[in-house]
């Protein structure tokens, strides 16, 4: 029998025999790497799920900011009709005797537009002389109509309803009696337009504006001819209390004969007493804004994530520290981060704002101060620095020590704001700007191990984070105004990226750095009156 | 690498690793079929992760230990991997075997982990021959710690081309474009590798004639 030839083969046969093929290239590893795997897949799942969270909170944040803006849209269209709807109660409950107190229980304060001739325009003439019916030969005495104007809009020509509607139910045949009531009437409403009225200038033009408000005082084209003398008196007393006077060189037609005739029916003013003293119809003080300097006081609170990369390439450490110091302050740099989570960040605001000139815009700035936290876990207590060979061989055998931050921070911001001071109740505000802030202090705490806490300050020596650092801000929110306060209270979400990296050597360029960010609410007051009268 | 190699890689997958296995945080579990391994890690399975790991942990090992210079080194490769294949596993088009597909993971692990450490390793060829005769070698002579620790001592970038080539049956142009190096280089550190491992094995036993 032939003994069986060894196996023989090249070089490459050899390895390949021994360290492929054989039942002996199997090594068992040790049991800890696979405890390592299994906290390694346990920590990229939480990972991902924390990353879900955030894309979820981002989520909810985006539709609470986008459900508070159209809730301060919806507030702000429900402002108006609520401003007017007392005023629709006063259009029911007008009468001559009830007039005074309608006006005086109107909220807001009207401007009353002069009724006269001079001012009046051509399509408010055509108005009246629709109002006047020639069939009744009516002339109308005061064709030009209670027209009013107003900053407040709608709220005053709702007033001028109510007193036309009051005015027409005295539509009256010019009889002796009728006109000294009338009279009064004018009197009453003119005491009551310069006791507390301001007067705008400008008439409304069109004849829907015009219309309600006209006063038609009927009048016989016969009758007021056949008037007495006091009668013509009491007439001229209205008109000159009412300030009324001819006007109308460009009505065409029938408006400008209405007009001449209801001229002739006008005694000259130089042939009025002299014991009427003539209303003055100042312009009322418009409401501006003001270049003056407002004042606030703010907090937020926010999920503060510092967001820091402290992997260096192997070359910067320092091989003094140990043969493996790189390759462990590099793990250790990689476990920080996996087990990085945001924390609690507070900062409060003093700020003072001043207007763009006369728009909703102003300049913000002052000074915060904010104090952010974060926690993440590391088997060396890495706390930013290199790590020496020993402490990971001392601390490798330990798990993860859990390891708190905390950054406290002086700001200053330059930010650009926009808010309405003249809105009261709610309105939205926003701002949006940049910040530069200094790292007065941080803490490193690791549990359960003070000695190796660790705390860098502005006099330290050497510190692994930025002293100085710059970022961007925005935010947006609700302002609510009560009316008649110079306060108002700004609630909304407050959102901040730096526009440096936390720590002060990142080894990744400019445009790839981590950096720290924030979102979170704010609150505050602000102090100040937004607006003058002129 | 052709599909025709994956049989040699695949040698032994239905030898389990471990015939009795006892995962933690659970029961014993039953041995698993590799689609059952690969459906039961997609769905999370902290069993089937765990019996996956357990039936190839020690055939990776293997190869990380060729890889690496020490056990510690390799180790570190072998977790890197296996958190590759596990994160990564949905990707397996299971074209070709698992262990074949694991194994060239690992073999980028321990690629990564060689341009991690590459700047701070000297390398140093020592005084070698230019060149050997070939010659036929006797594969019981040897035994295979003997031929990994030699291997272990070559210098990193010869124990890449050499395992690469030699070991895994990559081609020159494909070490060329794994390690960024031209072609020729790969050869003729092949090359040096191949007279620095024949050196070596000749101190260790007088080659059979």
């Amino acid at each position: 029998m032939m003994p069986s030839t060894p196996p023989k083969g090249s070089l490459e046969d050899l390895f390949r025999h021994h360290l492929l093929e054989s039942e002996a290239a199997a090594v068992r590893p040790r049991p800890q790497v696979w405890e390592q795997i299994d906290n390694s897949l346990l920590l990229a799942e939480n990972e991902k799920y924390r990353r879900r969270l955030l894309a979820y909170r981002w989520a909810v944040a985006a539709s609470l900011l986008l459900a508070s803006l159209a809730g301060g849209g919806w507030w702000q269209s429900q402002q108006r009709p609520a401003a007017t709807a007392p005023l629709a109660q006063a259009t029911q409950v007008a009468s001559p005797l009830g007039l005074a107190t309608a006006r005086r229980t109107a909220p807001a304060p009207a401007v009353l537009a002069s009724a006269a001739l001079s001012t009046v325009s051509s399509s408010s003439i055509d108005q009246t002389a629709t109002l006047s019916a020639p069939a009744r030969t009516e002339v109308s005495l005061a064709s030009t109509s209670l027209a009013y104007t107003s900053t407040a809009g709608a709220a005053h020509r709702q007033q001028a309803s109510a007193h036309s509607h009051a005015l027409e139910q005295r539509r009256l045949v010019p009889e002796a009696g009728q006109v000294g009531k009338f009279t009064e009437l004018a009197s009453a409403y003119q005491s009551a337009a310069g006791a507390d009225q301001p007067v705008a200038g400008s008439i409304l033009a069109s004849p829907q504006q015009a219309a309600p408000s006209a006063l038609a005082l009927a009048s016989s084209e016969a009758a007021a001819a056949a008037l007495p003398g006091e009668a013509t008196q009491a007439a001229g007393e209205v008109s000159s209390a009412l300030s009324l006077s001819a006007s109308g060189a460009t009505l065409p037609g029938s408006e400008a004969t209405l007009a001449t005739r209801w001229a002739s029916l006008m005694p000259g003013t130089a042939s009025l007493p002299t014991s009427l003293p003539e209303v003055a119809l100042a312009p009322g003080p418009p409401l501006e804004l003001a270049r003056n300097w407002q004042y606030g006081l703010s907090y937020s609170a926010s999920a503060y994530q510092p967001n820091i990369d402290w992997t260096q390439p192997v070359v910067a450490y320092n091989s003094a520290l140990g043969i493996n110091s790189a390759s462990i302050t590099r793990s250790a740099a990689a476990e920080y981060r996996t087990n990085l989570r945001a924390g609690l960040g507070q900062r409060l605001s003093v700020w003072a704002a001043r207007r763009l000139g006369s728009s909703r815009w102003s300049l913000r700035t002052g000074l915060e101060l904010a104090q952010n936290n974060a926690t993440s876990a590391s088997s060396v207590a890495f706390l930013g620095e290199q790590v020496a060979d020993l402490s990971y061989t001392q601390a490798s055998a330990h798990p993860l020590q859990r390891t708190a931050y905390r950054y406290r921070s002086v700001s200053v911001p330059a930010e650009l704001r926009y808010a309405n001071p003249l809105k009261t109740g709610f309105s939205f505000y926003g701002r949006v700007g940049a910040f530069v802030s200094a790292l007065l202090n941080v803490h490193s705490e690791v549990e359960g191990n003070p000695e190796a806490s660790r705390t860098y300050s502005l006099t330290s020596a050497s510190t692994p984070y930025r002293r100085v650092s710059t970022g961007l801000r925005g935010a947006a929110g609700m302002q609510y105004r009560p009316a008649g306060h110079q306060w108002a209270l700004n609630f909304g979400p407050v959102a901040e990226l730096g526009i440096l990296s936390l720590n002060a050597d990142p080894s990744q360029d400019f445009l790839t750095q981590q950096r720290p960010y924030s979102f979170g609410l704010e609150a505050g007051m602000e102090l100040g009156r937004g607006f003058k009268i002129q | 690498m052709s599909p025709a190699a994956w049989p040699a890689f695949a040698m032994g997958i239905g030898k389990p690793a471990a015939s009795k296995l006892t995962i933690s945080r659970s029961a014993p579990a039953a041995a698993l079929s590799e689609e059952e391994l690969i459906d039961g890690c997609l769905a999370g399975s902290q069993v089937a992760q765990k019996q996956l790991y357990e039936r190839y942990s020690a055939r990776m090992m293997a190869v990380c230990l060729r890889y690496a210079q020490t056990t510690f080194e390799a180790e570190d490769v072998l977790q890197e991997g296996f958190v590759t294949v596990f994160r990564t596993l949905a990707g397996f088009r299971r074209e070709c075997p698992l262990e074949f597909w694991i194994r060239r993971i690992m073999v980028n692990a321990a690629l990564r982990q060689h341009r991690r450490n590459a700047p701070l390793v000297a390398v140093s060829d020592g005084d070698y021959p230019e060149t050997l005769a070939s010659e036929e070698f006797t594969f019981s002579n040897y035994a295979y710690a003997e031929l990994l620790a030699v291997v272990q001592e070559l210098a990193p970038r010869y124990r890449l081309v050499f395992n690469l080539y030699a070991i895994e049956g990559y081609t020159h142009k494909e070490i060329g474009e794994m390690l960024d190096i031209s072609e020729g280089t790969s050869k003729s550190q092949y090359s040096r590798a191949r007279v620095v491992l024949q050196t070596k094995l000749a101190r260790l036993q007088p080659p059979t004639i």
